[in-house]
């Protein structure tokens, strides 16, 4: 069916296809870790898109700084090279922001509670102090002059 | 008789008053202030005032950047180092034009502050030449997934004085 200077230009061209894909192979992996540079696209994707999320929760007035410090942990990994290290921690803050995803409606209404309670607290004091005062001041002069006596002045 | 000087009370009242809203103003209770982000160069041991003035070509020179985040929310922040002349500084709205040499990525948390020792060289081609280190902010917005100028920048103007020998 082929003839023998097919076979021999069919092979010569499977070669080449061979050697392209190795060379491509090699170029798109990392020579220290052993993972492909588009691996660790995606692990920096990931990081993006989690520090996308704690910006947003964070503008809300949610705490994120235990996040924040995983983040670091994890850019410093992606920079090291260390994606296994990443992801692991990577995990770890996506279900942390799952949850705090879950109950953000209640952590705003109970900050905001806990704000007006403060306020309230506060601008009520001079308030206290006007009504109370005198009466604690009243109270504090009877009592220390408590043992007075009246006496004769010597006037007749 | 007035055992209650009534002057007196309403001083006192007044000062309850105003130390109370004090206390509710420097109280973090969540309201805007004034939001910005700091940059800030120091020298190698990450203090004020031992900068260097001349530098010989491919010599390492350690800086030190200082980054304070006061906008509310952490910032996924860029430093970009250039090398500039007189007329390519960067300015507030626009950064420098010339060729990005090197950038530093980091996260800072809100109220936080970092020191970030850098390493910078002059490569051969600037040798005997008056040039500006500039390093430029750059900070990532989440919501239009690119970086963005904050128009805050430093430079160092140096002198370069050839190869060492």
């Amino acid at each position: 069916m082929f003839g023998k200077k097919n076979v021999s230009k069919i092979s010569i061209v499977l070669l080449l296809i061979t050697i392209i894909i190795n060379v491509a192979s090699v170029l798109s992996f990392d020579i220290n870790d052993g993972r492909s540079v588009n691996e660790e696209q995606s692990v920096y994707e990931r990081f993006l898109k989690a520090y996308s999320r704690v910006y947003e929760l964070s503008r809300q007035g949610i705490n994120t700084t235990v996040i924040v410090s995983k983040l670091k942990t994890v850019h410093k990994f992606i920079l090291n090279k260390e994606l296994d290290k990443a992801e692991k921690i990577l995990d770890d803050i996506e279900k942390e922001l799952d949850r705090l995803y879950n109950i953000r409606d209640q952590v705003i209404y109970t900050m905001l509670l806990e704000r007006v309670l403060i306020m309230a607290l506060i601008l009520s004091i001079p308030l206290l102090f006007y009504i109370l005062f005198p009466k604690i001041y009243l109270t504090i002069w009877f009592k220390t002059r408590s043992h007075w006596r009246v006496r004769e002045s010597g006037h007749t | 008789m007035d055992i209650l000087n009534q002057e007196v009370f309403m001083v006192l009242t007044a000062i309850v008053l105003i130390g109370s809203l004090i206390a509710l103003f420097e109280m973090n209770l969540g309201w805007s202030r004034e939001h910005y982000i700091a940059l800030s160069l120091l020298d190698e041991r990450c203090l004020m005032g031992g900068y260097p003035r001349r530098l010989f070509v491919d010599m390492n020179v350690t800086l030190c950047i200082e980054i304070y985040d006061n906008l509310g929310y952490p910032v996924y922040a860029k430093i970009v180092y250039k090398i500039a002349g007189n007329n390519t500084l960067p300015t507030h709205d626009k950064p420098s034009p010339e060729k990005d040499i090197k950038e530093y990525k980091l996260l800072v948390d809100n109220g936080e502050t970092i020191r970030l020792k850098i390493n910078v060289s002059v490569p051969r081609e600037y040798a005997y030449r008056r040039i500006a280190l500039v390093f430029e902010l750059w900070i990532y917005d989440p919501e239009a997934e690119e970086w963005v100028y904050t128009g805050r920048w430093l430079h160092l103007y140096v002198h370069v004085v050839g190869v060492p020998v």
